[in-house]
This record gives C-alpha cells, sequence and structure tokens, in this order.
C-alpha cells in the first residue's frame, strides 16, 4: 500500500514520455468524469504521455487524446517505473 | 438501415460507398452534424434508406450532435443497424456493440479498415465473434468497397428475417445494477418526452449512469433517481457512471478473449513521430505559418483571387466602364448585345445586363469573382482536412481559445468559417455548451471574412502592399481576440474543458479531397447562387425605382465617419446581401481604371475591416436565426452590424490621428 501511494499522481503531474496505469477519477464534478469515459479512459487503463503542453497528449491503445491540464488533473495514475 | 460508431472509424466512407451520395468523409470528428440521408440499392428492385449519424463514442452523448445520433435509433424501429468499428480498435468499441445488442436492436458489426490492421499484425476471427455475439460480424474496407457484397446479403438477410430478439431492452442493466433499474423505469411519466421506441428500462439505465438529457425526459422523481443511484453505487461499488464502462468493457474482453490478437510490439513510424511535430508547440508554428502562407495566402489570395480572378472579370466576362461601354472581355459584351436586340425597352434590358444586371452583376460575380477563389480555398481546406492536421492545431490552439471562452475544437469552425460562414455556424453543434455555441456563432459573423471576401480584399490590399494587408489581418486578429475575451467575461458561465481524439496523419487521397471539395462547392452554389442573382434583382429594382439613391444618400453620413467616398455606400447595401458581394464592388470601385475613384490607401484598409465585420450573408443569418433562435440571432445582427461602422469610425480616426492619409 506504501509503495502504491508513492507513486500515485495524477495524471496532470505525468512528465513528458512517462507510462502509467490510471487507476480512478478524483472529482466531484460528474460532467467531467464522463467526458474522459467518452475519451475511452477508464480506470485499469495503459497510457503514454506523448506532450504535455499546450494540452496533454496521451496514447491509449492505438489512439491519440488529446485534454488539456484540467481534465487531466481529475485522473489518478500509477506512475510506472522508468 | 442507420449507420452508428465513433467519429474517425469509416462511417462516412462506408455510406458514400453505400449510397454513392457523399456525406464530407472526414479524417477529424464532428463534420457530420445532421443525419444524412441516401438510398442502396440492395437489388435491381429493392433499394432500402440509410441514415448516417454524427459520430458518437456511446449511447450516453455528451454533445449535441451525439445526442443527434442516439435519438436516431431510437424514434421508428430501425430495419438493421450497422455499427462500424475501426479493426484495430475493437476492444474499445465492443462495449457499444453491447450496448446496442442490449438495446434489442438488429444490430450487424462492420469491422472496418481490416487491411490496415492486418497489415499492423492484428489477428481477429470474426466467425467466432459472430457466434459469441449472436449477431453477423462483416469484414470492410469501405474506402476501396471491400466487404461491401456479403454486408449487402446479411442486411438482406436481416430484413427479410428480423432476428427474433426475445430478450426486452436494458436486461444487461437490470442484471448488473439490480431492482433499482426496473424500479426507477416504472416511475417514469406516463406523458414522458422520450424517443418514441426508447423504453423505460433503458432510459433508467442511462439515468442512473449519469445520463441527465434522458432523465428529465423520462420525469424521473428527482429523489427517486438520487436514491437509485445510491443503491445503485453500493451494489457495484463505485460511480455507477464509471462502473457501467467497466462492466461493459469487462464483457468485451470475455467476447474477445482468444478470437482478438492485437500486435505486441508497435511500430513508430514517420507518420507517428510527424504528428507529435505538428502538435509541438514551439516546431509546430513553423508548419502553421508555412500552411497559412502556401495554402491560404499563395494559392487562395495571391493565385486564385489575383491572377484568376484578373484574367476572367477582365479577359472573359468584361467589366463595365464608367461610360457604359464594355471594357475587354467577350461573355458580358455580347450578351449585351444579344439581350439588346431582343429586348427593346432598355429598363428591362438593364434587369439582365444593366449595371445592376442578373448576368452582368449577379453571374459574373458568382462565376468569375467568387467562384475561383471558393473553390480554391475547398481545395486547400479538403487537403489539409484530410491530412489529419486539424486535431493537432486544435490541441496548439487550446490555451489561446480558452482565453475567449472557447475551447481548441473551435478552431476547426473557425477555420471553416473562412471558407463559408454558413456552413461553419452548422458545426457548432459539436460544441457542449450553449455558451460557448453562441460566442462561437458571434465571432464567426463578426470577424472571420469568408473565403471569397478575404480573397478579394486579400488580393485588393496585397497589391497596394504587403504592409496594408498585415494591417487589415491584424485588425482583424485584434478585434477577434479583444471582442472574444470581452464576451467570455460578460457572459455568465465557466470554460468548457477541451478533449480530443487525435487521428493518426496520412496522405490525403485524392480521391476524398476531390470528394470534399465538390461537395462543398456545390453546396455552396445551392446556397450562394440564388442570393446573388436575388441581390441584383433587388438592386436592379431599387435603381429603377431611385430607391438605390435615396438610401446611398442616406448612408452619406457613414460613409463621411468611415471617411469613405459616397459611390463606396453602394459597396455596403450589397454588402448586406453579402460580404463577399460587397467586397467585390470595393474591389471593382479600387480597381476601375480611368474610373473616377480611386480608394486611397486608408479609406481601403477602413472599407475592408468593416466590410469583414459584417453579418456575413443572409443566407448565414437565417441559418445563425435557425440554429441559436430568432433572438439570439438579432442581438448578433444588431450587435455585429453596429459594431462593425463603430469599429470602422474608431479605425479611421485612429489611422488619421496617426497620420495616415
Amino acid at each position: 500500500m506504501l509503495l502504491a501511494s508513492l507513486s500515485d499522481v495524477r495524471l496532470s503531474e505525468l512528465a513528458r514520455g512517462d507510462t502509467a496505469l490510471v487507476l480512478g477519477f478524483v472529482t466531484s464534478d460528474e460532467g467531467a468524469i464522463r467526458k474522459l469515459l467518452a475519451l475511452g479512459l477508464a480506470p485499469g487503463d495503459e497510457i503514454r504521455v506523448l506532450a504535455t503542453w499546450p494540452a496533454f497528449l496521451l496514447e491509449l491503445g492505438v489512439n491519440s487524446y488529446a485534454l488539456d491540464r484540467e481534465l487531466a488533473s481529475h485522473v489518478l495514475v500509477a506512475r510506472r517505473p522508468r | 438501415m442507420i449507420l452508428v460508431g465513433q467519429p474517425n472509424v469509416g462511417k462516412s466512407a462506408l455510406f458514400a460507398s453505400l449510397t454513392g451520395v457523399g456525406a464530407i468523409v472526414s479524417n477529424y470528428p464532428g463534420t457530420t452534424v445532421t443525419i444524412t440521408r441516401g438510398t442502396w440499392r440492395l437489388a435491381p428492385d429493392r433499394a432500402v434508406v440509410v441514415k448516417d449519424t454524427p459520430g458518437a463514442y456511446s449511447l450516453l452523448p455528451i454533445t449535441d450532435e451525439e445526442r443527434i445520433a442516439r435519438d436516431c435509433l431510437f424514434e421508428v424501429p430501425p430495419g438493421a443497424v450497422l455499427h462500424v468499428v475501426d479493426a484495430k480498435n475493437l476492444e474499445r468499441a465492443l462495449p457499444t456493440t453491447l450496448e446496442l445488442l442490449d438495446a434489442a436492436l438488429p444490430v450487424i458489426l462492420v469491422v472496418n479498415m481490416v487491411d490496415e490492421a492486418r497489415a499492423q499484425g492484428f489477428q481477429l476471427d470474426s466467425v467466432a465473434l459472430a457466434r459469441r455475439l449472436g449477431c453477423p460480424v462483416v469484414e470492410t474496407v469501405a474506402i476501396d468497397h471491400v466487404g461491401l457484397d456479403r454486408l449487402r446479403e446479411e442486411v438482406v438477410r436481416m430484413l427479410d428475417h428480423p432476428p427474433h430478439i426475445d430478450r426486452e431492452p436494458g436486461r444487461l442493466w437490470i442484471e448488473e445494477f439490480g431492482p433499482a433499474v426496473t424500479r426507477l423505469a416504472e416511475a417514469a411519466r406516463r406523458e414522458n418526452d422520450l424517443p418514441p421506441c426508447m423504453s423505460t428500462v433503458l432510459a433508467a439505465a442511462a439515468a442512473l449512469r449519469g445520463g441527465r438529457n434522458l432523465a428529465e425526459r423520462a420525469g424521473f422523481p428527482e429523489e427517486l433517481l438520487a436514491e437509485a443511484r445510491r443503491e445503485v453505487q453500493g451494489r457495484v461499488g463505485g460511480i455507477p457512471a464509471v462502473a457501467g464502462v467497466l462492466i461493459l468493457r469487462a464483457r468485451a474482453r470475455v467476447l474477445l478473449e482468444g478470437i482478438y490478437q492485437p500486435p505486441r510490439t508497435r511500430v513508430e513510424d514517420l507518420r507517428h513521430r510527424l504528428g507529435l511535430l505538428l502538435a509541438h508547440p514551439v516546431w509546430g508554428l513553423p508548419v502553421l505559418i508555412g500552411v497559412l502562407y502556401l495554402g491560404f495566402y499563395l494559392l487562395v489570395g495571391t493565385f486564385a483571387a489575383g491572377t484568376v480572378v484578373g484574367f476572367l472579370e477582365e479577359d472573359v466576362f468584361g467589366s463595365l466602364g464608367a461610360d457604359g461601354t464594355w471594357e475587354g472581355g467577350y461573355v458580358n459584351p455580347l450578351l449585351d448585345s444579344l439581350v439588346r436586340s431582343a429586348l427593346p425597352w432598355d429598363w428591362l434590358a438593364a434587369l439582365f445586363v444593366g449595371t445592376y444586371g442578373i448576368f452582368t452583376l449577379g453571374i459574373t460575380y458568382a462565376l468569375a469573382l467568387v467562384l475561383p477563389v471558393v473553390g480554391a480555398f475547398f481545395v486547400v481546406f479538403s487537403l489539409v482536412e484530410d491530412s489529419g492536421y486539424f486535431p493537432r492545431l486544435a490541441l496548439l490552439c487550446d490555451r489561446v481559445f480558452k482565453q475567449i471562452g472557447l475551447n481548441g475544437r473551435a478552431v476547426i469552425t473557425m477555420v471553416l468559417g473562412l471558407g463559408c460562414a454558413t456552413m461553419a455556424t452548422v458545426t457548432t453543434r459539436t460544441m457542449e455548451t450553449r455558451r460557448e455555441r453562441f460566442l462561437a456563432t458571434m465571432l464567426l459573423v463578426l470577424a472571420i471574412p469568408c473565403s471569397a471576401q478575404l480573397g478579394l480584399i486579400s488580393a485588393l490590399l496585397a497589391a497596394r502592399g504587403f504592409g496594408l494587408w498585415a494591417s487589415y489581418v491584424g485588425c482583424l486578429v485584434a478585434i477577434f481576440f479583444l471582442v472574444g475575451w470581452l464576451a467570455a467575461r460578460i457572459l455568465p458561465g465557466g470554460n468548457a474543458t477541451f478533449h480530443m481524439a487525435m487521428p493518426p496523419l496520412r496522405v490525403p487521397r485524392i480521391r476524398n479531397v476531390l470528394g470534399k471539395t465538390w461537395l462543398r462547392l456545390k453546396w455552396y452554389f445551392l446556397e450562394v447562387v440564388p442570393l446573388f442573382l436575388w441581390a441584383s434583382v433587388i438592386l436592379w429594382a431599387f435603381d429603377l425605382t431611385g430607391a438605390l439613391g435615396a438610401i446611398k444618400s442616406a448612408m452619406e453620413p457613414a460613409m463621411g465617419l468611415l471617411g469613405l467616398p459616397v459611390s463606396a455606400a453602394e459597396s455596403f447595401l450589397v454588402g448586406f446581401f453579402r460580404r463577399d458581394f460587397g467586397a467585390a464592388g470595393l474591389f471593382q470601385l479600387a480597381t476601375q481604371e480611368g474610373g473616377q475613384v480611386e480608394l486611397g490607401t486608408r479609406p481601403l484598409l477602413v472599407g475592408s475591416v468593416t466590410l469583414t465585420l459584417f453579418v456575413p450573408c443572409v443566407a448565414s443569418f437565417m441559418m445563425m436565426c435557425k440554429e441559436r433562435g430568432w433572438r439570439a440571432g438579432l442581438a448578433i445582427f444588431t450587435v455585429v452590424t453596429a459594431f462593425a461602422f463603430a469599429a470602422g469610425a474608431g479605425l479611421n480616426q485612429l489611422l488619421l490621428a496617426l497620420g495616415w492619409e
């Protein structure tokens, strides 16, 4: 549990090139959650960060998606060691 | 028969292959904003109506266009629902197939782009998948017409022998979410606003998963809904919206086990790296400037609006000199003599070949001035669009657009607006909030010049030096952001967030580009040419009755404020019918050789900016009212017109104060 919590971060804190596992959503804004789900982002997904500025660019399976920092901050992920 | 599926899976390409009617096939989400209908000939004596729906990710819509797609499924019982999916993305698409099957719809799963998937090492046993799903599965390459014969067979079979769907809609959710679903469904208002063929159980499941729209339309009591959600939350151990997706995905994974295998390693090809480069905040910028300069400035502005228009106008059609004789050209002098010999009455002949004649004004403007520019613009736009560049542009512009209350997505609408504002107004439907749609529509009609106008004005100004052109563009960009920034602060509500799928870059396909250009041009001409003709008829009538002179003199003070000659009033009057029409008038005014008026650079700049700020045209005004409602439409119209003149007068004073004579 300790190890897991050490590497738990928000998606918005990831750097370019990081890979991570989506753990869940941390927001009371259900609209934002539905938007993320509609993008195809759900707990259990493996993601890779391709860019962080001006917006986040994620690789998710065979697809790439862009989302802004605000949406990214709602996503809890576990960063994989480099 | 209805086509559904995520954006960018080849749905519109399939539709075009089946029906021959082209929906505009695009490499970015958001081009099909209404239901397109076509007919598919299944056999010589048999045809079926096909509806193409806007791309949607799930049965729980977020934007209006997705809602349109969802509602379409439940309006009348469809004969067949083709769920079109990308073979490379089956794991993520199959949950939606399960939703459709659960809704007791007659589904055929169309696994598209199998060629690309095979090439990348995907393995799929579609026969086994069909058996497990209990619905037909057809592999296709829609863009190359591969697999359409099998699809035809399956559709015929489905129409002749409708599948015996014994399950009630929404059983999956009753199983997963428990008795709360049926309890909620029973509490729906008797006279509800649900789509006619949607069961209350499905609506209840959607409401539990956070579907606000259906919850309201079904009339579920708020308290009961909240209680049912708490109950479901306890049962599934999490937010029902998230649990719903996880449940569907888990079921999809089980279904695909052993019969679908994505490749182990992914090739990171050049395309991928180029895609990243274009979305790069530093390296992306030179590319953007390059695209704008090469495509829009050189090709549309200089070549189409300068060279081609000049040739067509002076050497082919001919222009009417100040003394009433024709200078150069073949078409108009010929028509002139033909009409005048057939119609002895001067006033009637003027309807066709006079200063405001249908041929000499309306058709000449439409064919010689506007067609080359709009055509060139649509070619460039379609090329850029087909390459998949726009989503990258959206990502790059997101931060800037947040400042004006929009998000990066809006940039595609704005670029399309550079082609035709009317067309672009329709695509504001892809935006999430009313606030965004209002802001985008207003900016679109205010500060975005349409291609014909931009092309003509650019040619006009660039001929007097790059500096003048740059000042014009600078003024518009400044006004665009200033007005947007202010409006975003005045209008209540928060900014929408940005999210967008990034389709892979690809080399544009010539057939696609030509097809898209043709469809856009067709649309443009059906909408616009009649307006050109009406404008010349109305101007002719005004001229004949003397009303034209009266209006012109009434506009004199306004022209004075703008520092323009009185004769420019005509361009402005015409500008009410179409902005590009007015621009064409200004163009003629300024280039009239030996004519009485030679516009200086200051009035030219002021005139160009003021004309650009006008509401684009009658068509766009009507569209604005249709999309935003009459009140919002009229409000935008009034504000924009007043603002156009105020800004023009202000600019004139500013330039005078700066000593620009």
